[in-house]
């Protein structure tokens, strides 16, 4: 590695030399060493900035760079190099007419605010999904947000969109919504394995649980006892930890101490509405409609146990806003847990995703609202997250 | 003499032990057919095999030894024909395995698959995109140095003395294991090619049409890599006068080989 710098300038070091050079965002020390005729010297500068200005040699005019050597930082958890992923997500329903669309709720409220009132069409599952792949989405999550409702197994609008997506995307592919025992128009009883084995046959890599998983945590932390029973138990133990998700859908509830609550709080980095210091997030199910007396960190603790292999973590009060994510809820679940923690909701611009790497401990970034509405491009991501010196994988 | 086949058929070896469908879709969408093994036979006769293990290492080996299909990729293999193992299809080839066991494998290569250490608090699974360290030039595998692709395993091979020879790429995951294998035809990758993107497509490519490979590998290169730098580089150094001058040596020796020897 050699660089130059000529007249009075001082040095400049910037992520990517590094990042050309095998090195990545864990960098805390680089050592640069100069080559004179006279000196080498070795000089060490600490690599948290985006780029680093060398002022050491103000005698100098010209001088070169001959060598960057990099210092991994101390095992920050885990000891992996495995790149942080950005994925793009669909919430497909079906729509009054019965046919499956990708739509995009605020808050979770799928209706359109005009007059019409129909669910806000966004464009066709699979030509979307084919899209975001060829974008760089380096995973594609299906999320049926209505359910199964009324459907036989077999008819399902989504198994033939998670064929036809499998045919077009060559990245993993996660589907959830309605993984839960059920019993269809005519009768017919399907165990939850049942329903996610179907998937995967249809293309998934992974599936994703929702409700089923906050009471089989929440049966599991009163009784301290692993029956076996519950949807996430059995998918996993069939096909392996990481081919399940369990995603929570927290809300944020601000209290004054953390005395308040028997759950996990964090000291919320913005005030709420009286002023509160503290706020717990409250699980939710059925799509946000109902709370549960669970907290996302019990929640999530407890899913590691069951077998969960991956969480996805959204948050109700950041979804649609396009604000950032809520960092205080990731940071707080991401360094609980030792499996991988998705960041989702509120992704509005691509320094949100820079943001969640470099504040938690994410292993993912999810968004569904800005790359349907083709606010941000899949590639400004991955482009700024590289200039950010954060590892992601480009094509 | 082999009897002659459509060019634009590859053998698939799917012993019915999960669902390899990722792999059927990718054969198909660049524009190849599929024929399904269904006894030794059909391995020997094969013009490129492709074998996705899928499952645990002991019970593959029980179905390819019970149905005469271990023996007869053996032979496939010493004839050095067509090859392409993916994750436990490159796992099966060394002597043994852990995993379930332990258990034999083909024999083809020297060395044990081990379960990753988690004693150290490493996640096993190790699930992701993770970088290619290419150690040996391969058609396969060019340009994918440095490239990411998608891993899911919990059982790996290590690099060792016996077997460096085979290895054409590492990845590091706690420690340095064997991301992939190549050895005249025979390939096998530990990754997933078929959910690697276009650098999991291309690496396909190359092994299902090689010779067309190198038109159109570049073809599935983004303009989102970030572009090679050239720099230009000023030694300096101080003259015998004290001043700080731009210079170039040859092979370190900087004097001038005119007569003057500044």
């Amino acid at each position: 590695m050699a660089t130059m710098c000529t007249s009075f300038t001082p040095i400049t070091l910037y992520p990517q030399m590094l990042t050309e050079t095998g090195f990545h965002r864990h960098v805390t020390t680089v050592r640069v060493s100069y080559h004179l005729s006279r000196w080498a010297t070795l000089r060490q500068f600490s690599f948290t900035q985006r780029r680093v200005e060398l002022l050491d040699f103000p005698f100098l005019k010209n001088f070169s760079v001959l060598t960057l050597q990099g210092q991994r930082a101390p095992a920050h958890r885990k000891a992996s190099k495995l790149a942080k992923r950005v994925i793009a997500c669909l919430d497909v329903r079906s729509n009054d007419n019965g046919d499956l669309v990708v739509t995009k709720g605020d808050q979770y409220d799928v209706r359109d605010h005009s007059s019409s009132k129909e669910v806000r069409n966004l464009g066709k599952p699979v030509e979307l999904a084919s899209q975001y792949y060829i974008d760089g989405a380096d995973e594609v999550s299906f999320l049926n947000i209505t359910g199964f409702r009324a459907f036989p197994l077999g008819d399902l609008p989504m198994l033939e969109v998670l064929r036809c997506a499998s045919e077009k995307v060559f990245v993993p592919l996660t589907v959830g919504g309605g993984i839960r025992d059920f019993t269809d128009g005519s009768g017919r009883y399907y165990s939850s394995l049942e329903v996610a084995s179907e998937y995967f046959r249809s293309g998934a890599d992974k599936i994703s649980i929702g409700s089923d998983a906050v009471f089989a945590a929440e049966a599991y932390l009163q009784t301290g006892v692993k029956t076996g029973k519950s949807s996430l138990e059995q998918i996993s133990r069939v096909y392996g930890n990481q081919a399940v998700v369990v995603s929570i859908d927290p809300r944020r509830v601000y209290v004054k101490s953390p005395d308040e609550v028997q759950f996990r709080t964090v000291k919320v980095s913005s005030k709420g509405p009286l002023g509160e210091e503290y706020a717990w997030y409250q699980c939710t199910v059925s799509g946000g409609r109902d709370s549960r007396p669970i907290g996302a960190y019990e929640l999530a603790k407890a899913v590691e146990e069951l077998g969960a292999g991956e969480i996805l973590l959204n948050c109700i009060d950041c979804d649609g806003q396009g604000g950032g994510f809520d960092i205080d809820l990731i940071k707080m679940v991401s360094d609980a847990v030792t499996i991988p923690v998705i960041a989702s909701s509120g992704a509005g611009s691509v320094e949100h995703f820079s943001e969640v790497f470099e504040k938690t401990n994410a292993s993912a970034a999810l968004a569904a609202g800005i790359f349907h509405r083709k606010e941000v491009p899949i590639l400004a991501v991955k482009e700024h997250l590289v200039d950010s010196g954060v590892e992601v994988r480009m094509q | 003499v082999r009897a002659s086949s459509d060019a634009n058929t590859v053998t698939l070896l799917d012993y019915g032990a999960g669902n390899v469908r990722s792999v059927r879709n990718a054969i198909r969408h660049l524009g190849f057919n599929i024929r399904d093994v269904r006894s030794p036979e059909d391995i020997l006769a094969a013009d490129r095999l492709v074998f996705p293990g899928v499952g645990a290492f002991g019970s593959a080996m029980d179905v390819l030894n019970r149905t005469g299909m271990a023996d007869a990729l053996r032979e496939y293999i010493r004839r050095d024909r067509p090859f392409l193992g993916i994750c436990l299809g490159l796992q099966l080839l060394f002597d043994s395995s852990e995993e379930n066991g332990p258990v034999s494998g083909l024999g083809v290569i020297p060395g044990v698959v081990r379960r990753f250490d988690s004693s150290e608090g490493l996640i096993v699974p190790h699930i992701g995109w993770n970088a290619l360290q290419i150690t040996k030039d391969t058609q396969l595998l060019q340009g994918a140095d440095g490239h990411h692709v998608y891993f899911v395993h919990s059982y790996h091979a290590l690099p060792s003395d016996a077997n460096r020879d085979w290895i054409s790429s590492t990845c590091n995951y706690g420690e340095s294991f064997i991301s992939s294998i190549s050895m005249g035809n025979i390939e096998a990758v530990q990754f997933h090619p078929e959910k690697s993107g276009a650098t999991g497509l291309s690496i396909f490519e190359k092994f299902l049409s090689p010779n067309s490979s190198g038109a159109k590998a570049p073809a599935h290169r983004k303009a989102s890599k970030l572009a090679k730098r050239v720099i230009a580089c000023l030694d300096v150094r101080s003259n015998d006068n004290g001043d700080l001058v731009v210079t170039k040596g040859d092979q370190y020796d900087v004097r001038d080989h005119s007569s003057s020897k500044e």
